[in-house]
């Protein structure tokens, strides 16, 4: 599992890529809220080289998105790929994670 | 079949469910309000109608037409089923029994029969419903569908035929190496997932979150032909620690606000979900839940939805109707299925079997011992195998002729609940190890003693309200029917927490009546012994409740004549205990073979102790009594109770024995071992002989006898008993005699 951040004109660009399951959701919930600062108004996702995704991981997901809206900042998916988008409507959160989401 | 066995079975249905409704009935008296229980008893009444009518037994239709019109407005919620409508519903079960006892003996109804009937009927009256309010459901639909506050599209109800299933995991399930999301998938193998909702509302605040617990719940929209069983099936891992609920299709809306309030998250919410995929609409939802609020409030009862969303107009009868008749084929289903897993077998064809199967066991003997004789090594292994299945069947035999004890205790709640009445007191029966199995046959005889000593209980146990009070009871007095396996017996406990047994009075009544000598030394536990003695009714007053000719003596009878055994513990003031301990079966048990001579004998092997030399053990001087690890035992030798001739100079060998507390030695010559044995009764001629219980035939074809352990036991002891007061006797004269 790897993280890249790139902040670009106050929005910054998370890269998730490889696994996010439960073998990592701790090592990854703690690169997300590493450093409270980096949390900026507008974090946009990027999932499209998730390569496994279980239900700890989009656990985390909708923990992060809670939090964020919970101090009114924004958290979305802007790419993803088969495979999160497959289980992300199965279990019905696409739309918790679409950009103009108020949930 | 001829028409005559079909009526036998209407009959025995009949039966069975004018017990349910009586059963169903006193749970509803005692506040148990469920829709299901209500359905139960409207059913029974339905399905006696039914079957009565196709036999033309008219009589029983016409009277039971008109109690299920009552119960079924009560299952519509039109009425209410209260104490006073329970207090007149109980006597019309009680009816029917009668004009069914009245059919199966082919006589109608006498005039005192049918004053019965209509006194009945008219004071179900107030109940019966007007043609009024029948057609008064026709108005409210126009105006429901006129009203443009609540459109219900219809087309969503039959979308219902869906699961519902709600799943709240264990935190610790993905530690646990679970995904949830793999159960979502196999779910998709069972049918198809409609739609799955992820509550994600339990998150703790930011510093408590842990990413390796699991706070995520599910609500999931299953459309499926698997059974219960089978979703149920895909939980089966992690249901120890979840909390899930199926919600069948078409189930009524009262389950969902059920499954709404029992879960943690917001009703609000919830109810969003399940308008999702739903009949119901939001403000439906929303109304109804306010609605069941008040009224739960105001009346400490939950109403039945479905009717408060009638009263509130915002759905029609008509859709209430038609989940209401879903719904009702489904239970219905539901039962026939229930139904079709028992099947009803003469009693006759059932011990036929059991003869054989006993006959089968015999047989097997016989060849065991000639296989042993040729001691051919593969025929020693096939014959072993077969062994093993013979006893299988045995086994799966005697399984099929044993019930419940619980059907038997639940007669005793109309039994209590009516003499607790009539005498004026309170009194709560409460019931424990109901699922207790034994012998269908040993039921039947259980019966009447069981009732007496109930009866006695009620009482004669059980205070006036004004003496529990000075004793500092609760008002109710308590009676308790327990049952319980104990190393191959049941033991049956009717227990009570009223007077308790003057052990003074039994005394002084046994003294009377020349039962007891006046200065005879009796233990406490003998005292209370005497009540079973014949013609000692310790109650001053006989009334009618009990004290009608059958007295304790009968009841002991009874269970002896089952190889039982009867004991009471009772202090005064705090109450009294029976205890019944009886054998499961009297068919087939499970045997020691011994000898003395050339006579074989059989001891039920679930009263031997132990086995042991008899000249390895010390004798108590003077006595025949053992001294068995610091406990005296007390022996008889087979040799000289039934006076056989037996060379003397054997290696005698000791059985030791126990029945309930007490224990004995039985001296033999020599030990077989283990054997299965077919207990037949003893003729008529030898039905009076003591300490012998039955006979059964070896593989050899010889006869041998089954020893009635709890009778020698009895008498090694009494014998002892007697030997110590003469020689205490002895004693005393000696020392009288060196005195003068």
């Amino acid at each position: 599992m790897e993280l890249k951040r790139k902040t670009v004109k106050g929005v910054t660009t998370l890269s998730l890529s490889g696994e996010l399951t439960i073998y990592n959701v701790a090592q990854c919930y703690a690169l997300l809220f590493e450093n409270d600062e980096k949390i900026l108004d507008h974090v946009a996702l990027d999932l499209s080289a998730v390569s496994e995704l279980d239900t700890a991981g989009v656990q985390l997901l909708l923990f992060t998105k809670k939090t964020f809206s919970d101090v009114h900042k924004t958290f979305f998916v802007t790419k993803s790929n088969e495979l999160v988008d497959r289980i992300f409507a199965m279990l019905s959160v696409a739309f918790i994670f679409a950009k103009d989401s108020k949930v | 079949m001829n028409l005559d066995d079909i009526l036998q079975t209407f009959f025995a249905e009949a039966d069975e469910l004018l017990n349910a409704m009586e059963s169903a009935l006193l749970r509803m008296e005692d506040g148990d309000a469920d829709l299901e229980t209500i359905n139960e008893i409207f059913r029974a009444a339905h399905t006696i109608k039914g079957s009565a009518g196709l036999f033309g037994l008219d009589e029983i239709v016409a009277f039971t037409h008109i109690v299920e019109n009552v119960l079924d407005r009560a299952r519509d919620g039109k009425i209410k089923v209260e104490s006073n409508l329970l207090s007149i519903l109980l006597p019309c079960r009680d009816h029917i029994n009668r004009l069914v006892a009245n059919a199966r003996e082919h006589k109608k109804g006498d005039a005192e029969c049918n004053l019965e009937g209509r006194t009945l009927l008219a004071q179900l009256n107030p109940w019966m419903g007007s043609d009024e309010d029948q057609n008064e459901t026709s108005p409210k639909i126009q105006k429901t569908t006129s009203d443009a506050l609540v459109q219900l599209d219809k087309s969503r109800i039959i979308d219902t035929d869906a699961w519902h299933i709600s799943v709240r995991f264990g935190q610790e399930l993905l530690r646990n190496g679970m995904d949830p999301l793999s159960i979502l998938r196999f779910l998709s193998t069972l049918g198809e997932v409609k739609h799955i909702t992820t509550i994600a509302d339990s998150f703790p605040a930011r510093g408590e979150f842990d990413p390796e617990s699991l706070y995520l719940g599910f609500e999931i929209t299953l459309v499926s032909d698997a059974s219960q069983q089978d979703i149920e099936d895909a939980f089966m891992f992690v249901a120890d620690d979840s909390d899930i609920t199926i919600i069948p299709p078409r189930s009524n809306i009262e389950s969902f606000i059920r499954l709404i309030e029992s879960l943690p998250e917001n009703s609000q919410r919830l109810g969003d979900i399940l308008v999702n995929s739903y009949a119901i609409t939001h403000q439906e939802l929303e109304t109804a839940l306010a609605a069941q609020k008040e009224q739960a409030k105001s009346q400490g009862a939950v109403a039945m939805l479905g009717n408060i969303l009638v009263d509130q107009e915002v759905i029609t009868d008509v859709i209430v109707d038609a989940a209401l008749e879903k719904q009702k084929k489904i239970v219905e289903r539901k039962t026939a299925a229930t139904e079709n897993l028992y099947i009803r077998v003469d009693a006759a064809r059932l011990d036929k079997l059991i003869n054989l199967i006993g006959e089968l066991v015999i047989n097997r003997q016989r060849v065991d011992l000639l296989a042993n004789k040729m001691g051919n090594p593969l025929l020693l292994e096939a014959i072993t195998s077969m062994g093993n299945f013979t006893e299988q069947i045995r086994d799966a035999a005697l399984t099929l002729r044993m019930v419940a004890i619980g059907e038997t205790f639940q007669k005793f709640k109309r039994v209590v609940r009516d003499t607790a009445k009539n005498l004026n007191k309170e009194i709560e029966l409460k019931i424990s190890g109901a699922e207790t199995e034994l012998d269908r046959s040993m039921v039947e005889k259980l019966n009447d003693p069981l009732m007496h000593i109930v009866r006695n209980a009620m009482d004669h146990g059980i205070e006036s309200l004004a003496l529990r009070r000075e004793r500092n009871k609760p008002d109710a007095g308590t009676i308790q029917l327990t049952a319980r396996h104990e190393a191959g017996n049941i033991v049956i406990g009717i227990s009570d927490d009223g007077g308790g047994l003057d052990v003074e009075r039994i005394r002084q009544k046994a003294i009377a009546n020349n039962v007891i000598d006046a200065n005879e030394a009796l233990s406490r536990h003998e005292l209370f012994q005497l009540i079973f003695h014949p013609g000692l009714s310790t109650a001053e007053q006989v009334t009618n409740i009990s004290g009608r000719g059958v007295g304790m003596d009968v009841v002991k009878r009874n269970i002896e004549s089952l190889q039982g055994a009867i004991e009471i513990e009772s202090e005064l003031g705090v109450g009294t205990r029976f205890s019944i301990r009886l054998p499961l079966t009297l068919a087939i048990i499970d045997g020691f073979h011994v000898s003395t001579g050339d006579i074989d004998f059989i001891v039920p092997q679930n009263t031997i102790l132990e086995c042991v030399d008899l000249n390895s053990l010390a004798h108590v001087q003077g006595q025949s009594c053992v001294n068995l690890r610091g406990e005296q035992v007390p022996y008889i030798r087979l040799r000289d109770i039934f006076a056989l001739k037996t060379e003397v100079d054997v290696r005698e060998k000791i059985v030791v024995v126990q029945f309930g507390e007490k224990r004995a030695g039985i001296v033999v010559d020599s030990l077989h071992g283990e054997i299965q044995t077919v207990v037949k009764p003893m003729g008529p001629i030898f039905q009076a002989l003591k300490g012998i219980g039955g006979s059964s035939l070896l593989g050899t074809g010889a006869v041998s006898l089954i020893l009635d352990v709890q009778q020698l036991i009895g008498f090694a002891i009494n014998r002892e008993h007697v030997r110590n007061n003469l020689h205490s006797q002895k004693v005393q004269e000696f020392n009288n005699e060196s005195a003068s």
